[in-house]
């Protein structure tokens, strides 16, 4: 008896630590630190995520290998979008608030880069609406070591010094495109909160 | 994942067992085939990763380089290499790995870093030496004998990025790999202090043989340890010449440096005359290649490594191309002066003929934060002038008539 309720304590803990997915329904939902909210139409599977920036929020429909559609809401001047030891030897570029379309775009590469990335290419780069102004759109392909191809669209925008950023990314055949129209509808219902 | 943690890039251990390159024999011919279960076990892994390697999108698809390198087996083995198949791989990092089918992947990583082609000799010698003396089998043995596979095995997980990064994936083919079988990636990443001595010896061999200047093998270390102690400095840490663990990045060894340069020493007196260094052969072939794979590095941002190389590069004169990619390794570093020391990298490549299109854009954009509006125009519309399909051509646009 004794040692079945250590088993059922062990597990019942064990559950309380392992972080589950939540589920996301449709209608007007904060993101991230809560600053930035979106509409989704359809329902979404909110990633769990132990290393999570305050700022950060991910969903999936299928799975984060197949599609996930990222969110960042505010990344201060000086912070990174992935969080690092001082000490890593390669390490994201820092988001600074009068950051140029450039560094913008070479501080998301990064991120990948210094993940393991090394085939990611930028198919393009134009301006595009976001929370109420012009933001940044690039588009891009890259490989991870499986082979299989990914493709990604980030959404940017630099607002009183703050970074939001909207991406979606999946894999090329398929889910990549099947989540684009939702992931355009989401941006384009994207607000601050006031 | 496991890092540069064993192969001709691997030494996880000093080589203080010498080793003299006359007493290696290989075990094996060009027509062998596995003996027992677990070779065969071990050879049915090694067609996957294979087959995997041969789809990817990370191989890199140079065919002159292929043949080339072919070229270089080939001279140090002095016979065809038929039973030695070579893929060339995006990966930044400095690595090479060889697996006991036959099957060599190098790395970009360590191509852009090799200065002639005896270096690039030296890590295929070594890589060969592995496999002529079938290290990957004693490894997996030894390593399956142990136990070792279950403690090991999370470190074998994937990198998970958070939202602003690259999500949730394998980065590595050798994630990949190790999904296929953990024991044989361990075996193949962390030969023993011996097996990696043996190699440095069979390699050094091979390159004697063939003319190589058989110092070159101690350069390839003593230029990795120079630029992984700028690499610690620039982030403030101490350099650590040893791995901690198979999950550490290529450990360099000063101990292994010293044995190499050593035995080149003992073969020139001996009466040795090898002293190709092809280093013309391998600029010609590197050199179409060098942007991409100086972006591979530099992007990284790993400020101190990338700076190493660059300015390592530089010595044989400074290109519009190095000034370029000077400036970026400033401009992702974000120091407090760096935005500075970008500007005047980039002011100098654009005055170089061969300054890649993006070196002006990385002028143009330095020049308008500086408040040079009428000549950061200029420089972005010189961008848009040599490189009219650029990807981002609609931003700049869009920047320009602001």
């Amino acid at each position: 008896m004794k040692n079945t309720l250590m088993v059922a304590f062990a597990t019942l803990t064990l559950c309380a630590c392992v972080p589950t997915y939540k589920l996301v329904k449709p209608g007007a939902v904060p993101v991230g630190d809560g600053s930035l909210s979106v509409t989704p139409r359809i329902e979404w599977n909110e990633v769990p995520g132990i290393q999570r920036q305050v700022w950060e929020d991910e969903w999936t429909q299928n799975g984060p290998l197949l599609e996930t559609i990222g969110f960042v809401s505010g990344l201060p001047d000086g912070k990174s979008l992935i969080k690092h030891r001082k000490k890593d030897d390669a390490q994201v570029a820092v988001f600074r608030a009068d950051m140029t379309p450039n560094d913008l775009v070479s501080m998301v590469e990064s991120a990948y880069r210094v993940a393991g990335v090394t085939v990611f290419a930028v198919d393009s780069v134009s301006p595009a609406p976001f929370l109420g102004g012009t933001g940044l759109k690039m588009n891009y392909r890259y490989s991870p070591g499986d082979g299989i191809g990914k493709r990604g669209t980030a959404v940017l925008r630099v607002v009183n010094g703050r970074l939001y950023l909207m991406k979606l990314e999946g894999v090329s055949s398929h889910y990549y495109e099947a989540s684009q129209p939702e992931f355009e509808h989401l941006v384009a219902s994207a607000t601050l909160k006031k | 994942m496991l890092g540069l943690g064993g192969c001709a890039c691997c030494l996880a251990q000093p080589s203080r067992a010498y080793v003299l390159p006359t007493d290696i024999e290989p075990l094996i011919g060009p027509d062998y085939q596995p003996l027992d279960t677990d070779e065969r076990g071990i050879w049915q892994s090694c067609e996957r990763i294979e087959e995997i390697i041969q789809a990817s999108d990370r191989l890199f698809r140079a065919p002159e380089m292929q043949k080339y390198t072919q070229g270089v087996m080939e001279r140090l083995l002095g016979r065809p290499a038929s039973e030695l198949r070579i893929y060339l791989v995006h990966d930044a990092t400095f690595n090479a790995a060889m697996f006991p089918t036959g099957m060599m992947v190098v790395h970009t990583g360590f191509m852009v870093r090799a200065r002639n082609e005896a270096q690039y000799a030296a890590v295929l010698g070594h890589e060969a030496g592995h496999y002529f003396r079938k290290h990957t089998l004693q490894q997996y043995r030894s390593i399956r004998t142990k136990a070792a596979v279950g403690a090991l095995i999370s470190v074998g997980a994937g990198i998970a990025a958070g939202a602003g990064g690259g999500g949730t994936y394998d980065a590595s083919w050798i994630d990949v790999a190790n999904g296929i079988n953990l024991a044989l990636m361990l075996s193949v990443f962390t030969y023993s202090r011996a097996m990696e001595t043996e190699a440095d010896a069979y390699g050094i061999s091979l390159m004697n043989r063939a003319g190589y200047q058989p110092h070159s093998a101690a350069d390839v270390w003593r230029q990795l340890i120079d630029e992984r102690k700028q690499s610690a400095e620039v982030r403030k840490k101490r350099y650590n010449d040893r791995a901690d663990s198979v999950v550490s990045t290529h450990p360099p060894s000063d101990q292994r440096m010293v044995d190499l340069s050593d035995t080149a020493e003992m073969l020139r007196s001996e009466g040795s005359e090898a002293s190709f260094d092809g280093r013309d052969e391998w600029q010609a072939v590197i050199r179409p290649h060098m942007p991409t794979l100086l972006d591979e590095q530099v992007k990284r941002n790993d400020p101190g490594a990338s700076l190493y190389l660059v300015d390592s590069l530089a010595k044989d004169g400074w290109t519009g191309l190095l000034h370029y990619q000077q400036g970026e390794i400033y401009r992702m570093r974000g120091a407090p002066d760096d935005g500075a020391k970008a500007a005047m990298a980039y002011a100098a490549s654009v005055q170089l003929p061969d300054a890649p299109p993006e070196a002006w854009r990385a002028h143009g954009y330095a020049l308008l934060k500086a408040g040079n509006a009428a000549d950061g125009r200029g420089a972005l519309a010189r961008y848009l002038e040599l490189n009219p399909s650029a990807t981002d051509a609609n931003m700049i646009r869009f920047t320009l008539a602001q």
